[in-house]
């Protein structure tokens, strides 16, 4: 069996966010969102490749949607309401709550402002939102019998989860988008160390490292402040959810603390109406947040004022919240074309802007004039300030999280192609996991996991409680104290205990498998025990003197008598001891044996084990045949080595 | 143990289960206010579900008046009309009505799981909490030098479990505030004392047996409870928490109130799920799961003290009084789930529950409308909640015009969670969240002013509010603490005022003097 990932957006880009993962023949679509650059069919993801006949239920177990951004969601209501697919969908209850109200504010600026036609109308999200079933954080839900999903905290956005999900023995990840630091209104992501086959992980900022978030905050409150002060106004384009309400948070208590009374207002009913959400839904945001809720709702702003048309060209500083967030149509750009001539304005832009949006041509040097279409040109004379603390997670925080979850495999998606390409060599190089960066269209195979259960025997378990002490003696330099604190750094003795088992596991057929400890296989398998014995015969120099010559024919040194052998072989043991102190050495007589090495003279013509090196004759040797079993293999070959060198003599 | 607790078994593997766990009863439970509890020793662990306190036998104490009327205290005749008429529901004939002298005087002491005390402390690996009730013994444990078991809740109880041991520990403060500091050891807990109590309370004192006695404790700190929620683990419905490797520890939704729920324990050995009270369908707390229980080994049914309360309804003794005022008292929603076979009962069960409802705001506004205030003491917050929800409405579409208080030191802090837990509320209330309305329409009311929320009877802000008839929720539902004693004392005697209580297993506070 094998995981298949089949990328259908967010494929070496930013936008239209869509995976299909099929894993242990379940099939799960994560997220299902709309390009926000393109206004033609590249918009959504290709379906098709989904399946061919268009029976999407059949194709798909279920849909889940990571948070409510519309590059994540922007095509559900097209894909359940148009294309027809009526299976479950899966997201956090704020998603559930805010995404109809992000689908409606995007649908508008489509149909109202841009004139075209829509895709779905305001009926399909409601349709849509109804087939959407709630989760909360950590709730481990069950698909079907076999398909687990479980969501994690991300804080990227309000409601913004990870999911985790498993068939089988195979696991994985999405991460959809996410942020590893807490920001002002939300805590930092958080997930369990879990085994998985397969991390797919957003990769927005692959390459940038950031620093701290409050100095960053600080800029931006300057600059919005010193505008104010010389009578400018600010405008802050943003998505209806999400950073307006941070922002705002951020303001509000600015504007407390420094007494100011510049009118900060938000541009439609819709953001105010969001805030509502943002109360309810209080339990999801960050631990400070959470802890003062019932003395006051933090998003109970105090100053902030819903804005009129009229207000556009009134005297006056102010401060306005205005959607959408790339100033790509709508109120904003509306607003911006009044406001941009003069030098007295401040406009500040998202860390990220799509490639198109009005936004992304004010980010990319700095333009003085801007095609709006081909007619109309704007004079850009007013500041601009780039917010740099997007609520994604930067190259340090993927790398942590790819490192805490340590998965087989790593899938990187949503973001810029070059920047990825660094992140994914960094990733192999550094954490040694192999890892994919698919472009829209691309499927990546990875192998997935069986587990097969093994069952330890009592012995075997015994045998892995039996310590294995190891002792190291450092110095104790804490990294984190200070010489100053710890001038004399003691030495001291350190125990490891790192316990190492050995087993044999068996697997038989019809079985289940077991772990077993070694001195139960033979009983385990019906089998007696096999030593392995290595033998060889060898010559050694035999000097003999005259007198022995004529009592034995020289020819019959084999059929030596017994007395000579017991001779020969005392000769040998007190050669051998006194080269050998620390061995045992046994003389039975007819033998001498160490430990399982045992030697006596060999009196077969043809002994099976006889080696001949050819560098002594034959005639004037005696054969040795010895005998040993594995474990004392190195002895043997010393003994043999040692006897070798003799020379015996028989008197 | 002792007690013999009603459990079935629908097992697969009897036999190997019942070598492999062992199910010791502490106490068989007597409705919402006081959840059965039990200790499970499955794989190896020692499992201890709920840790309640047994706060109906705060009715042995005699309630304190305040010094704003001063006088009465010295006068025992005008005193006495207020003390509750005071029934016990065994077997044995009640006796003569017991009047205020039989009470005791003195700081009230807490009686806690008797049994409980027979086990100890640091043999137990793990605490499962199901409801907020199951909890409030707690901090009694907790407090223990040896006790290391981790503490299992839902967010939602543990929250709503602090909220009521706060209140409970500001409502006793404020007791012993006005009647003094006692010794260590008080008189009334001498044999000689006891002896004295007539019979229905020296039951409540001694327990059946006499054992029980060794249960009471004096009431625990705000510091306790403190140390004791910090050690609580929080989970959300349907978390998987992985105990040591070998248990795996699931909560579901039971729909009885906000948060409680039902556990299933997985081991090796096997799969059990235990069942508390619980609810099929609920206007509040999310609906009782069902499916939680499929495939498991063994289900233990531990709760059937309100079933215990029908049958005295059939054997048609001194428990009926209750039928003789019906206006005085809302029955005791809280109906067990017998049989998972009585899944189809749903709807029936919420119609009842909110024709009592119903029932309840007419009775209301019926008082009012004859001029009395109405005080409203409840055990169960979703039922409270409800009321406040409902009463503003039926006021309005009877054309009248008067407040609704809250006086409790938690009343803010209670509706503020209340307002914030969409994930743990039935489904036609997270629609509301959906459609971004607020999960309660008692947002509204306080905005509109209809409601108004008072941390106590004393602050300045209800003083300057003050209007009378008015309708007043107020804890303490024992009617011996809290700020409904005062208001008890000063609408006792007025014929059109209205208490509205729980009725439950063994007391039913209600006086005809008093109406």
């Amino acid at each position: 069996m094998a995981i298949e990932c089949l990328v259908l957006g967010a494929g070496q880009e930013v936008g239209k966010s869509c995976v299909i993962v099929s894993i242990n023949g379940k099939r799960i679509m994560f997220d299902c969102g709309m390009h926000m650059g393109y206004d033609d069919q590249r918009r959504y993801p290709d379906f098709s490749l989904i399946s061919q006949s268009g029976d999407f239920d059949a194709a798909l177990s279920c849909v889940i949607i990571t948070h409510f951004h519309l590059d994540h969601v922007g095509a559900l209501p097209y894909f359940t309401e148009v294309c027809g697919y009526n299976g479950p969908v899966y997201m956090t209850y704020p998603t559930k709550a805010l995404a109809p109200l992000m689908l409606e504010d995007f649908r508008k600026v489509m149909v109202d402002r841009r004139g075209e036609e829509e895709t779905f109308t305001a009926d399909n999200i409601m349709q849509c939102m109804k087939k959407v079933i709630p989760l909360d954080l950590k709730q481990t839900v069950l698909v079907d019998s076999d398909l687990l999903i479980r969501a994690y905290y991300a804080g990227h956005v309000l409601g913004a989860a990870m999911f985790y999900a498993k068939v089988g023995d195979s696991a994985m990840v999405y991460t959809g988008d996410y942020n590893m630091t807490p920001d002002r209104h939300l805590g930092a992501a958080q997930i369990d160390r879990l085994q998985l086959d397969l991390l797919i992980t957003e990769s927005t900022y692959a390459t940038t490292i950031r620093d701290s978030k409050y100095a960053r905050e600080r800029e931006f409150l300057k600059a919005v402040h010193k505008c104010v002060a010389d009578g400018g106004k600010v405008l802050i384009p943003t998505f209806a959810l999400g950073r307006a309400q941070e922002l705002c948070i951020l303001l509000d208590d600015y504007w407390e603390h420094m007494n100011l009374k510049v009118p900060i207002y938000f541009s439609a009913g819709l953001t105010i109406q969001a805030n509502m959400y943002y109360k309810m839904l209080i339990k999801w945001t960050s631990e400070k947040i959470k802890e003062t809720y019932a003395t006051h709702n933090a998003f109970e702003f105090k100053n902030v004022r819903n804005f009129e048309r009229s207000l556009i060209n009134a005297p006056g500083p102010c401060v306005l919240f205005a959607t959408p967030g790339m100033i790509s149509g709508g109120f904003s750009l509306e607003v911006f074309k009044h406001w941009a001539p003069s030098e007295k304005n401040l406009i500040t832009l998202p860390g990220y802007c799509v490639a198109g949006t009005i936004g992304h041509k004010l980010m990319s040097g700095k333009p003085t004039k801007v095609d709006l279409d081909k007619d109309i040109q704007i004079d850009v004379r007013c500041q601009i300030h780039q917010l740099s603390f997007s609520p994604h997670t930067d190259a340090k925080g993927i790398m942590d999280l790819v490192k805490f979850l340590s998965p087989k495999n790593v899938i990187l998606v949503h973001g810029e192609k070059p920047k990825m390409g660094t992140l994914k060599e960094k990733i192999q190089s550094e954490l040694k996991i192999p890892c994919y960066v698919p472009a829209n269209g691309d499927t990546v195979c990875i192998p997935s996991t069986l587990f097969v259960r093994a069952q330890a025997s009592e012995t075997f378990i015994r045998s892995c409680t039996n310590p294995n002490f190891r002792f190291l003696s450092s110095s104790c330099e804490d990294e984190s104290m200070s010489p100053v604190e710890n001038p004399n750094p003691i030495s001291r003795l350190r125990v490891s205990d790192e316990r190492v088992s050995e087993g044999i596991l068996v697997m038989e057929k019809s079985k289940k498998a077991r772990v077993i400890h070694q001195d139960n296989l033979l009983l385990e398998l019906g089998q007696k025990r096999q030593e392995l014995q290595f033998a060889y015969c060898f010559p050694v120099h035999v000097d003999r003197s005259e007198e022995t010559l004529k009592e034995v024919p020289f020819t019959a040194l084999d059929v030596l008598g017994p007395s000579h052998k017991r001779h020969l072989i005392q000769l040998v043991c007190t050669k051998l001891s006194d080269q050998f102190s620390e061995v045992d050495l046994l003389n039975h007589g007819e033998h001498l044996q160490v430990e399982s090495f045992s030697a006596c003279i060999c009196s077969k013509n043809n002994c099976h084990h006889r080696v001949f090196d050819g560098s002594r004759e034959s005639s004037v040797s005696l054969f040795f045949c010895c005998t040993w079993s594995a474990a004392d293999e190195k002895l043997a070959w010393e003994i043999i080595s040692a006897m070798k060198k003799y020379t015996l003599s028989i008197n | 143990m002792k007690h013999s607790c009603k459990n079935s078994i629908g097992a697969r593997h009897f036999q190997h289960l019942l070598v492999s766990m062992k199910f010791t009863c502490l106490n068989k439970g007597s409705g919402y206010y006081f959840p059965p509890s039990y200790i499970l020793d499955v794989s190896g662990f020692r499992i201890l579900l709920d840790c309640p306190l047994d706060i109906s036998a705060l009715t042995i104490f005699s309630p304190l008046t305040t010094q704003f009327h001063p006088q009465l205290v010295n006068e025992s005749s005008r005193y006495s009309s207020m003390d509750m008429e005071f029934e016990i529901h065994k077997r044995q004939k009640i006796e003569q009505p017991l009047d205020r002298g039989n009470f005791i005087r003195a700081e009230p002491w807490y009686k806690t799981v008797t049994d409980l005390h027979l086990w100890d402390p640091s043999s137990i690996d793990i605490v499962l909490i199901s409801s907020m009730t199951g909890m409030l013994g707690l901090p009694f444990l907790t407090r223990n030098k040896g006790f290391s078991a981790k503490i299992y809740a839902t967010e939602a109880t543990a929250s709503l479990g602090q909220l009521m041991m706060k209140d409970l520990v500001s409502m006793h403060s404020e007791f012993v505030h006005i009647y003094g500091l006692e010794p260590n050891f008080p008189q009334w807990l001498k044999w000689e004392e006891l002896e004295l109590l007539p019979s229905p309370l020296k039951e409540i004192a001694f327990g059946k047996d006499g054992l029980e006695l060794g249960g009471w404790r004096p009431l625990y700190s705000s510091e306790d409870v403190q140390v004791c929620i910090q050690k609580v683990e929080i989970v959300k419905y349907a978390e998987e928490t992985c105990y040591n490797g070998a248990l795996i520890l699931k909560a579901f939704s039971s729909g009885l109130e906000i948060g409680s729920c039902n556990w299933t324990i997985d081991s090796a050995d096997a799969d059990i799920a235990s069942v508390s009270s619980s609810m099929f369908a609920s206007n509040v707390a999310t609906e009782f799961n069902y499916h939680a229980l499929q495939g498991k080994d063994l289900i233990l049914y531990s709760d059937f003290s309100a079933n215990e309360n029908m049958e005295d309804f059939e054997h048609g003794n001194k428990y009926n009084a209750p039928t003789m005022h019906p206006s005085s008292t809302l029955n005791d929603s809280t109906v067990d789930c017998k049989n998972v076979d009585e899944c189809l009962l749903n709807s029936e069960e919420l119609l009842e529950e909110r024709d009592k409802l119903a029932f309840v705001c007419s009775c209301v506004v019926d008082s009012v409308r004859a001029g009395g205030s109405v005080l409203v003491a409840l055990v169960q917050p979703s039922i409270s909640l409800q009321l406040l929800e409902q009463i503003p409405d039926y006021l309005e579409s009877s054309a009248m015009r008067v407040p609704v208080y809250v006086i409790s030191s938690i009343a803010s802090e209670l509706l503020a969670f209340t307002n914030v837990v969409p994930e743990w509320l039935c489904k036609q209330r997270q629609e509301k969240l959906f459609s971004c309305q607020p999960l309660f329409s008692y947002a509204q009311h306080l905005k509109e002013k209809k409601l108004h929320l008072f941390p106590s009877i004393h602050s300045t802000e209800l003083l300057t509010n003050w209007q009378e008839p008015c309708i007043i929720f107020a804890s303490h539902w024992s009617l011996r603490l809290g700020p409904v004693v005062h208001l008890l004392q000063r609408w006792h005697g007025d014929r059109n005022s209205l208490l509205v209580l729980e009725v439950l297993r063994c007391l039913s506070c209600l006086s005809s003097q008093w109406r």
